[in-house]
């Protein structure tokens, strides 16, 4: 029995429909298959890419600053030289440019001159308020060294402690209160030949060498040093601009050495896009594709974004801000349209063969009429992005050359034109996306350029990026079409860098 | 509504067209709920089923490899989802006992002139365990192996089972057939 009442069972069964109000059940099962908004993947991709960048950035300084114990206290012990004296006379290590610099300037109405051989172990720390940085001579000579004095000027503008410890460690400590300093010689800037104290010929003694000639402020004693020697009062002229250069130069100097320094910018850029068309497989998609590749011409790629940078001493920066993207294409369809009408005219004759009679018969006669137009569709995508650019310059003043890299991160897509549809002959509007084929999808683009940059004033500049950007899969994974862009592109702009 | 073929109905799934997604609902409606309706007493119960069961197609079709029918891989979400509606511990803990064994054979005159409702009918006075088990064998064709995996119970029970569901189908015929008789 068993057998045969399951085989009939399975009989009646198979095939079995119960009928269903679909039109409720579908009401009931569309809200649970709604496509979810892509907005907090986006979000997320966002913030990884911001925490990456960040990242990125914080290990750069962290380990640029591992060299550098530019605030942290020396102790010393057992002085056994401190000399204030009236006139100072300062030894700065510094690193500018990537070069090392010894420097050693000041004044004094006396003649001094401390030498102190000292090899690689006995430096402990070096404390300087401008700049200090690795000692890598296994041997240096510190120098304190009288040069000359501008009375007026060098009492209140630099002091220098030269500690010497007992176990021939040094401390090296300067303070250069530049402000103090400018003050102070601006309030006095027409010295004259009488004011200038004239003084024992010395030997200017500044320690210099071939590869210290870029430092600035050497440039600036160097001249006024040298225009001293032919005698030993400084014309007022030479004066003033040897103390505005130098001015100049610490200013440079200060800024070159400040921790952190804010930019803010606006920029513009133009680039092409290169649009990659890849097929799912899906039957008749690779023909789709194939169809579309021929027919679609990628046309300029624009952006326009302001931006917040951030500059650290050591050459580094980090750069994000808004960048508005817009893509366009050219999509040209082949279309023809057939319109049919009628006419009144002869549609039939008859010609009687035994008398000869030719009769017509007139009617409506059907004409076809077949118009083949081009149809173009301008399509645009519309970006709004978040970059997370890192970035490395050289100074070469008034440029600065670098190289960037880092992500966009996209927190807006919106596609305006129209394609043909994969589904149906119909033209499938872009905007309207009924089927959610280009939602919001894209996450995080990588990003490489080159920046260059053009000083117009201290705090001015103009810059240029040329970059190279993927923009990867702007169509959702539904989307049996995938796209990947890629852009290569220059971006021009202003920058105000605060001080 | 035009009637899609089952290439397009997956494909426009696929890319989460909801004009193909409707079709999908509307045109396998019918045959999927004839499965629920095995598995389930009530109507409502197979109505949640199917509801359930089709929101999962429409969600995992991406993941349809075409091996198999489409209707095949359907229905098998279908029963998958009725299992899970109701508890597996059903299965192990429900005990049903046959007070006796029927000592009549059922002729296969008392059940071969049965239609489809009937037949429905007759399947779903068993009680759960025994009706998902005899659907899943004798109806659908599973082995006491495959069974026992999706049931979380072992292959011996799926059999002592089975063996009682067919010994209560046959005391639930004899007992129609009775009355059919009496009347």
């Amino acid at each position: 029995m068993n057998t045969e009442f399951e085989k009939h069972a399975r009989e009646q069964f198979d095939g079995l429909e119960v009928p269903v109000d679909t039109d409720a059940l579908w009401a009931n099962v569309y809200p649970h298959v709604k496509e979810e908004k892509g907005n907090r993947r986006v979000i997320v991709f966002f913030l990884l890419g911001l925490l990456l960048g960040l990242t990125a950035f914080s290990l750069f300084n962290f380990n640029q600053g591992n060299t550098i114990s530019s605030n942290q206290p020396i102790e010393s012990t057992n002085p056994i030289t401190s000399t204030p004296v009236e006139s100072t006379a300062n030894t700065t290590q510094t690193d500018l440019n990537n070069q090392t610099a010894t420097l050693s300037i000041g004044a004094t109405t006396n003649t001094a001159s401390n030498t102190t051989e000292v090899t690689e172990n006995d430096f402990t720390k070096v404390k300087t308020t401008t700049n200090a940085s690795d000692i890598k001579n296994t041997t240096a000579t510190t120098t304190s060294t009288a040069v000359r004095t501008v009375a007026r000027s060098t009492a209140s503008s630099t002091s220098v402690q030269t500690n010497i410890s007992k176990q021939d460690q040094i401390m090296i400590k300067k303070d250069i209160d530049t402000k103090t300093f400018i003050e102070n010689n601006q309030a006095a800037p027409s010295l004259n030949q009488n004011e200038v104290v004239s003084q024992k010929k010395t030997t200017p003694n500044l320690s210099t060498n071939k590869s210290l000639t870029n430092s600035l402020l050497i440039d600036a004693l160097n001249e006024n040093i040298s225009n001293q020697d032919d005698a030993f009062s400084i014309p007022e002229s030479q004066q003033k601009n040897a103390l505005d250069t130098y001015v100049n130069n610490l200013n440079r100097l200060k800024k070159a050495t400040k921790k952190l320094r804010v930019g803010l910018g606006l920029y513009g850029g133009v680039s092409k896009s290169t649009n990659e068309l890849s097929s799912n497989g899906d039957i008749g998609i690779p023909e789709y594709t194939a169809g579309r590749n021929a027919s679609e011409k990628q046309l300029e790629t624009v952006h326009l974004g302001f931006e917040v940078s951030v500059y650290t001493k050591n050459h580094l920066y980090l750069r994000s801000g808004a960048e508005y993207t817009r893509i366009a294409s050219l999509y040209s369809s082949n279309s023809s349209l057939t319109s049919t009408d009628s006419v009144w005219d002869v549609t039939e004759i008859i010609i009687n063969t035994a008398t000869g009679k030719i009769d017509s018969i007139e009617g409506y006669v059907q004409t076809t009429t077949i118009t083949e137009f081009t149809k173009k569709h301008y399509n645009y995508i519309n970006l709004i992005d978040i970059p997370v650019i890192v970035g490395y310059q050289f100074e070469y003043e008034p440029w600065s050359v670098g190289i960037e890299g880092g992500i966009y991160a996209n927190i807006s897509t919106k596609y305006t034109g129209e394609i043909s549809n994969t589904a149906s002959d119909a033209f499938y509007d872009l905007e309207v996306d009924e089927n959610k084929w280009f939602k919001t999808n894209i996450g995080i683009q990588p990003y490489i350029g080159l920046n260059a940059a053009y000083n117009l004033s201290d705090n001015f500049q103009v810059h240029f990026s040329p970059g190279f950007r993927f923009e990867t899969l702007f169509s959702t994974k539904e989307n049996p079409v995938k796209e990947k862009h890629a852009s290569l592109g220059i971006r021009a702009g202003v920058r105000y860098i605060f001080d | 509504m035009k009637k899609h073929t089952p290439e397009e109905i997956i494909r426009g799934c696929k890319k989460q067209d909801p004009r193909f997604q409707k079709a999908l609902v509307v045109q396998y409606s019918g045959l999927l709920m004839a499965v629920s309706r095995r598995y389930t007493k009530d109507q409502s119960s197979s109505k949640d089923i199917l509801q359930e069961a089709l929101i999962q197609i429409l969600k995992s079709i991406t993941n349809y490899k075409e091996q198999g029918t489409f209707e095949a891989w359907m229905k098998r979400i279908v029963i998958n989802t009725a299992i899970k509606y109701f508890s597996k511990n059903s299965f192990r803990n429900e005990l049903y006992t046959i007070d006796d064994q029927p000592e009549n054979s059922v002729e296969p005159g008392a059940y071969s002139n049965m239609a489809a409702a009937e037949l429905m009918e007759i399947i779903n006075q068993l009680p759960d365990s025994y009706r998902t088990i005899f659907n899943l064998y004798a109806i659908e064709g599973f082995s006491h192996k495959e069974i026992g995996e999706m049931l979380g119970i072992t292959e011996s029970t799926s059999r002592s089972q089975l063996t009682r569901a067919r010994a209560s189908l046959k005391k639930i015929l004899i007992t129609k057939e009775k009355i059919r008789l009496r009347i």
